[in-house]
């Protein structure tokens, strides 16, 4: 088991929402939710977690929006940012890389490969405590 | 034995009466006999007129060919008094007389009828203004040789004058309403038949009339022959099938601009080519009062109509601009809906797929081993309907617009050896044999890794789809004068000629897929073949029944 990490969830579909929560928490790190894009904002900037995973559809702010928001702050700006989103178009998935996201997967995906990306993406960065 | 005419039957009264006819115009012409002549003509006109009526009986009342009968009617009556005049005097009773009077009326009830039948027809039909051109300048023509030496004749003084102007000037009426029904659709037999008895009768009229006023008309000469076959086709059409046909508007009317057109050129080049004329020739005899209105009006309806285009072409403009901006609208609109039912579909899918791993991984208590099947077979499902809605999504993309392709330098036998490895445990699993075989191949070249990893996957696992167990499948590339060539080829049962040609159409499956439920969209042959064309290659497949089939992919590599 990985040393733990603080990481942010925000998707409004609450059974997704749920799924990934429980492979985060069973990978030892602590959870933090939100239903949608501006709570999911508020939360960063508070709480400054190692690792946002962000629905790109969420009412209010998208997560296309508050991976910007995000990035442009350099409090936050060394989140790692992973992205999930329904939205298979080319576009969308262009869209993803030029706000800074760190990775795009696709929706459905598998929590365990979710969780292997996020594994990866965080041990490639200094653990951040909480503040 | 007698060679068969092979003429449909209910074409045969048609063709006889138009037989009989033929033999009714050389008897009037050899015979020197009035009294056949007389009775040639009259049984021929009485046989038009009850034709006529009886098509008028069926088609109603109210139709155009009531007005024909009526005109034919009269028409039979006139040459009655005509034929007495010829019988008693040897030449046509004095103008004017009641035969005047009976074959005025019959041509004005002539104009009426097809009038009728040109509105019912094309209720919206065009070319009023180009059948009044062409009416105009029939006018002037027949004014210049017709209606004003009559008017000015020497011997033909006052009722004789007045009559033979009137009846050219019936004809240019005529003339009108004909070339009104020549510039609209022109078909079915009776109709074409109709229009051609008009044409004998102008010209049996304006040879007439010019004979008459040159004073060398006589009874049952050739002139008189115009007439005769003004009714013969009268008749003939009457008795065609689809007169009953011609009382009804068109479904599918195809107007002709052309023809319409090549009536307003000529218009309008007429008036300047008059000008020239009379310069050139020095002769100014059509300087006179009735020319000059007959130019100006004939201007003026150039001018009308050259408006009247002026303001079709905007008004098209403006229709097409309109049109645009409603065909971005749907686009912006269905791309928006592809892009939400993408999203609506794929999100239960994911908490679908997602619990199950958790379940089966026994993150919520052990699994019996029969539990562990029945939720691998749900897996399996959900699996196979995400791949369902990928590809339905893929031909949505398809159809908003073309596929976008990420191209990059790629390795041909890394593309084939991939989609080999890629269903080899599907091959194992089923009990084929699968292998790769790997010609002279060039290091790389350019295209879209993804989409054609996706094509090329489509083919390979359709054919260990209809491979039967202990079967082979070969995965093949090779490279040929410019270009890449994928091929898979399967020991399956085959494809029959008819399916092979409906193979790439989107949602075919063939019946034995159907029948033995092969899992499937019809899609993927589909989607490979726009892949592959948007690369600028080519897709074939060859096959026979019991021999198996080969899918070929031809990619150009120097694109």
């Amino acid at each position: 088991m990985t040393s733990p990490h603080l990481i942010l969830v925000a998707d409004d579909d609450p059974d997704i929402l749920q799924l990934v929560v429980f492979r985060l928490q069973r990978l030892g790190h602590e959870v933090l939710t939100a239903s949608n894009g501006q709570d999911a904002l508020d939360l960063a900037r508070e709480w400054h977690p190692a690792l946002a995973v962000l629905d790109v559809s969420m009412p209010g702010l998208t997560g296309y929006q508050v991976t910007e928001a995000l990035r442009s702050d350099p409090e936050t700006t060394a989140i790692r940012i992973v992205l999930l989103t329904a939205r298979v178009q080319d576009a969308d998935i262009q869209r993803g890389r030029e706000v800074g996201a760190d990775a795009y997967m696709t929706k459905p995906f598998s929590p365990q490969e979710l969780a292997g990306q996020v594994q990866e993406l965080l041990g490639e960065i200094q653990p951040v405590g909480r503040t | 034995m007698i060679p068969s005419l092979s003429i449909p039957r209910a074409q045969r009264a048609t063709v006889g009466f138009l037989a009989v006819g033929v033999v009714v115009l050389i008897a009037y012409e050899l015979t020197e006999s009035v009294w056949l002549e007389t009775a040639l003509v009259l049984a021929l006109t009485l046989a038009t007129f009850v034709a006529v009526a009886a098509v008028a009986r069926r088609a109603g009342i109210r139709s155009a060919w009531t007005l024909l009968a009526a005109s034919s009617a009269l028409w039979f009556a006139g040459w009655i008094r005509w034929q007495i005049g010829v019988l008693q005097t040897g030449a046509p009773p004095v103008s004017f007389s009641v035969a005047d009077a009976l074959f005025m009326s019959s041509y004005v009830l002539l104009v009426g009828g097809l009038l009728k039948f040109v509105s019912v027809r094309e209720p919206r039909g065009g070319g009023a203004v180009e059948s009044a051109m062409i009416a105009v300048v029939a006018a002037l023509a027949s004014w210049l040789t017709l209606i004003g030496p009559a008017l000015e004749h020497d011997v033909l003084v006052g009722e004789a004058g007045w009559t033979q102007a009137a009846y050219a000037i019936l004809d240019v009426l005529i003339v009108a309403v004909l070339a009104r029904a020549l510039l609209g659709t022109l078909r079915d037999t009776a109709y074409l038949l109709l229009l051609g008895s008009i044409v004998f009768l102008l010209a049996a009229d304006s040879a007439w009339n010019w004979l008459y006023l040159a004073g060398s008309y006589s009874a049952g000469g050739y002139s008189d022959l115009g007439w005769i076959a003004f009714s013969i086709l009268m008749g003939a059409a009457a008795l065609h099938p689809s007169a009953g046909d011609l009382a009804r508007p068109i479904a599918v009317p195809r107007h002709n601009n052309w023809r319409r057109l090549a009536v307003f050129v000529a218009a309008g080049a007429a008036l300047p080519a008059l000008f020239w004329l009379e310069f050139l020739t020095g002769v100014h005899e059509l300087d006179s009062v009735v020319v000059d209105i007959g130019k100006t009006v004939l201007m003026a309806l150039v001018l009308t109509r050259a408006f009247m285009l002026l303001g079709e072409s905007e008004r098209l403009r403006l229709t097409l601009a309109e049109q645009n901006t409603e065909l971005k609208e749907l686009d912006r609109l269905k791309d928006e809906f592809v892009a939400s039912v993408s999203h609506e579909l794929r999100t239960p899918l994911t908490s679908i797929r997602g619990y199950l791993e958790l379940v089966r991984e026994g993150e919520a208590g052990e699994l019996t081993a029969d539990q562990d099947d029945f939720l691998a077979i749900v897996d399996r499902n959900a699996e196979r309907l995400l791949r369902v809605v990928g590809d339905l999504l893929f031909v949505a993309q398809l159809d908003a617009g073309a596929l976008p392709l990420e191209r990059a330098l790629l390795d041909p036998a890394q593309l084939a050896r991939q989609a080999a490895d890629s269903a080899r445990p599907v091959a194992d699993e089923r009990g084929i044999k699968l292998s790769l075989e790997l010609g002279r191949l060039p290091d790389e070249f350019s295209g879209d890794e993804t989409r054609l990893a996706q094509a090329l996957d489509n083919l390979v696992a359709n054919a260990l789809k209809f491979t039967p167990s202990g079967g082979t499948v070969e995965v093949r590339a090779a490279a040929s004068n410019g270009s890449v060539e994928l091929t898979v080829a399967d020991s399956g049962p085959g494809i029959s000629d008819r399916d092979q040609q409906r193979l790439f159409q989107r949602f075919f499956r063939t019946q034995e897929a159907s029948d033995q439920a092969v899992p499937g969209t019809g899609l993927g042959l589909a989607i490979t073949k726009a892949i592959v064309e948007a690369h600028g290659g080519t897709v074939g497949v060859s096959s026979e029944i019991g021999h198996g089939t080969e899918f070929r992919i031809i990619l150009p590599t120097a694109a």
